[in-house]
């Protein structure tokens, strides 16, 4: 067997409607590149990146789904082992937006319950054909009590950050085997995913 | 040489008999159809598509009906609102008529709004349609002139079009002179041709819309476009141009034909049926395990369940698994398979089989990797396993 | 392509808002773009605006909080040169020969302007005359009886359909105009 070069194996799955950009986003962290010209995602993609936080080497093992309705059926089975869930939706189509509740119904049905969830509002750097607002965004996702960033893959913002964050969330949660306790561990969550609700 | 010479001309014989014998064409196009500069592809694929009729003497007349048809398909299936009173000046209250923002569902604008929820995803689709080749984005020889030429009819791709307008602001300073300012270019992820012109994934987007139209029940789904696609190029780049001027029609109907074979793949109430994409999945894993256990029993161990990457294979027919002139090679087999599709099935497992060694040392992500992108082959390779395979 | 031309709507000042009949007819998702002749007159008609299209164009009022709203525009539509201009500036009010020195400045096929709160749309020399009126009936310094309206074109190549909506009563009227170039 070969030898195990990490620490700790995060799943991660990025949904929301088709073309909002969730192939560049993970692009965009994987290779560090953006590319206009991706196919649509049939089905499911599939990318790894190995991160370091805390001095822990963490792969985080990241899902790809394709948005449209038909293909409901296949992604739905990658929710149960995810870990971590990136929502994504663009800012210049409010259709997108308005889905967001379909999918946090989705991940309610299928996901487990103690997923960390994010929401990112994408493609903010096409500021002149925004229609949705940032404060809507950051509505929703404190609604919900969700960490929220705009992005924009093709620009790099909050893109790494956003990952981070997530797999930062799921850090906390995880049970460490040296010395921590229960305890100090539902503490670190909860003031994590307080302080990172207001960006 | 020689052989390949005595190949075509063995093509050219079967396909200019009185009566061509479908059954002995099929078997020659399953062992590939030469790339040879003139129709021979197109023609045959549209043979073996059923498109075509089986006597030459006949295509003329079949193909007149069939482009009447089709053109009647894009002048009644593309909701032109507006038109009524076109050409008439003056005044006229339209209050109980139609108008833009008539919300009575009889309205013709109701029926176009909706049909641009559907355009907005084909033409997010189609727009990035096989960006390994420059062919779509370049301008066909041969737009649609009901469309391009009409004053009345805008292009499909301007009814779903969000851009920003080009502006300028002016300013005056206060000697009078006028300040002009260029707003900043916005910006373009795609380079558009002028008016009067169309792109090839125009044309795609267009055929892809018809048949949505024509098809409710299934409209359009994401990958239907990798299917059109390289059936539009082959007919679009044939060499003859009695032939490529109507490669939009022709790709339209074998598009069709293909799709009511295929049709179940796409849609998701089907997916555990007989014929259901769950069941070929099931299929092709089953055949694994038949054919090597070590490999059907290592995807049961890690997991590497067949919806990761063989709904993609199969939905699509591989056409995004190798570059275009291998799909191209793979599709004059599938089409021509006497049970289609089987074979299919058969070419996934020797794309399993060939990389066995690999999936065998590799942990799971490196497989899914593999199994994700498909690496580099000799696309006969593939083909002469998968025959192999179908004989056993 | 519709582009949606309104202003005057001087919100919050003179009206409350849109009338309701308009706003029901007016949802996203219909219209490309929006062409606007000032006097919004706050940040909250602009987001208004900004959730029917994404593409918005605002000339500067002379009630507009706004100042950075350019005094006028010209934007590009297919075959057509459209000026944007409020109309403040212009004496007499609305006055054709006025306007149309304007257009010839500005080079363009179709000349918007407002400030009257009277809609109008008229072919002047070849040229083409909007003023959408006012979309919410606010009054203006001579009328204080104003039918609220707005404009909608649908532009295809060398053909501009104009369609005016109306709210007279309690019932919106539309009337279409064509203008060829």
């Amino acid at each position: 067997m070969a030898k195990k070069t990490y620490d700790l194996l995060f799943k991660l799955l990025l949904i929301g409607d088709s073309g909002v950009g969730k192939t560049c986003i993970l692009f965009r962290f994987s290779d560090d590149a953006f590319n206009t010209t991706f196919i649509s995602t049939i089905g499911i993609d599939f990318k790894i990146k190995t991160i370091e936080l805390h001095g822990k080497k963490i792969k985080l093992q990241i899902w790809d789904t394709a948005g449209q309705e038909r293909f409901h059926t296949i992604t739905t089975s990658y929710y149960r082992g995810a870990m971590g869930i990136m929502l994504v939706y663009d800012i210049t189509s409010p259709k997108t937006f308005d889905n967001i509740a379909k999918w946090l119904r989705n991940i309610d049905e299928h996901a487990n319950e103690d997923v960390e969830k994010m929401i990112l509002g994408n493609k903010c750097d096409m500021e002149e054909k925004r229609m949705v607002s940032k404060e809507r965004g950051e509505a929703i996702a404190r609604e919900h009590g969700i960490r929220f960033f705009e992005t924009s893959a093709k620009n790099n913002i909050n893109i790494e950050r956003s990952f981070m964050e997530l797999a930062e969330a799921i850090l906390n949660k995880t049970p460490s085997r040296d010395t921590s306790t229960n305890h100090t561990n539902v503490h670190v969550s909860q003031s994590s995913g307080h302080s990172s609700k207001c960006c | 040489m020689a052989a390949y010479r005595a190949r075509i001309k063995e093509f050219h014989d079967v396909l200019n008999e009185d009566q061509i014998n479908l059954k002995r064409l099929k078997s020659m196009c399953f062992n590939g159809i030469p790339d040879e500069p003139g129709s021979v592809r197109a023609l045959c694929w549209k043979l073996i598509l059923n498109y075509l009729p089986l006597s030459p003497s006949k295509f003329l007349s079949f193909l007149e009906k069939q482009r009447k048809l089709y053109s009647s398909f894009i002048q009644e299936m593309i909701v032109n609102p507006g038109k009524q009173h076109f050409g008439k000046s003056g005044k006229i209250d339209v209050t109980f008529e139609d108008h833009p923002l008539n919300p009575n569902p009889d309205s013709q604008w109701v029926a176009y709004f909706k049909d641009n929820d559907v355009l907005v995803q084909i033409d997010k689709d189609v727009r990035r349609l096989c960006p390994d080749i420059g062919f779509f984005q370049r301008a066909t020889e041969f737009p649609c002139q009901d469309v391009v030429n009409a004053a009345e009819m805008e292009t499909l791709r301007k009814r779903v079009d969000c851009s920003v307008l080009q502006s300028h602001t002016v300013m005056k300073n206060r000697q009078g002179a006028y300040n002009w300012k260029s707003s900043k270019k916005s910006t373009v992820e795609y380079d558009l041709l002028p008016d009067g012109k169309e792109a090839h994934w125009e044309v795609v987007e267009r055929i892809l819309f018809i048949y949505a139209k024509l098809n409710p029940g299934l409209a359009y789904v994401q990958g239907m476009n990798e299917i059109i696609g390289p059936i539009y190029y082959i007919f679009a780049s044939d060499s003859e141009r009695e032939w490529s001027e109507h490669a939009e029609c022709d790709a339209f109907f074998c598009f069709t034909n293909l799709m009511s074979e295929i049709r179940d793949n796409f849609i998701k109430s089907l997916d555990d049926s007989a014929h259901g994409i769950g069941n070929m999945m099931m299929q092709l894993m089953n055949r694994l395990q038949l054919h090597d256990p070590d490999v059907g029993s290592l995807m049961v161990t890690q997991d590497l369940k067949p919806q990761y990457f063989s709904f993609r294979w199969l939905t699509l027919l591989l056409s995004q698994e190798f570059p275009m002139p291998d799909v191209i090679r793979v599709w004059d087999s599938l089409f021509a398979d006497s049970k289609r599709f089987d074979f299919l099935i058969d070419v996934c497992l020797a794309m399993l089989l060939l990389i066995r060694d690999d999936l065998l040392k590799n942990d799971f992500s490196s497989n899914m990797k593999l199994l994700q992108r498909y690496p580099v082959f000799d696309i006969h390779l593939v083909l002469s396993e998968a025959v192999r395979l179908q004989k056993s | 392509m519709l582009v949606l031309v309104l202003g005057d709507l001087h919100v919050p000042h003179r009206c409350n808002s849109m009338p309701a009949k308009f706003k029901t007819l007016l949802v996203p998702g219909k219209i490309q773009h929006i062409l606007c002749t000032g006097n919004l007159c706050t940040k909250e008609s602009y987001d208004y605006l900004k959730t029917l299209a994404s593409d918005v164009h605002v000339v500067r009022g002379d009630f507009d909080e706004n100042l950075n709203y350019p005094e006028q525009k010209v934007v590009t539509v297919g075959q057509f040169r459209i000026g944007l201009c409020h109309g403040h500036q212009v004496v007499p009010w609305g006055d054709t020969e006025s306007l149309s020195l304007i257009q010839r400045q500005l080079d363009v096929d179709i000349l918007i302007s407002g400030q009257t709160h009277k809609f109008e749309a008229f072919e002047h020399e070849g040229k083409f005359y909007i003023n959408p009126g006012s979309a919410t009936g606010a009054y203006n310094a001579l009328d204080s009886e104003i039918v609220p309206s707005f404009v909608l074109m649908d532009i295809q190549a060398s053909t501009v359909v104009t369609y005016v909506y109306q709210l007279l009563g309690d019932e919106v009227k539309v009337e279409r105009i064509e203008y060829k170039k």
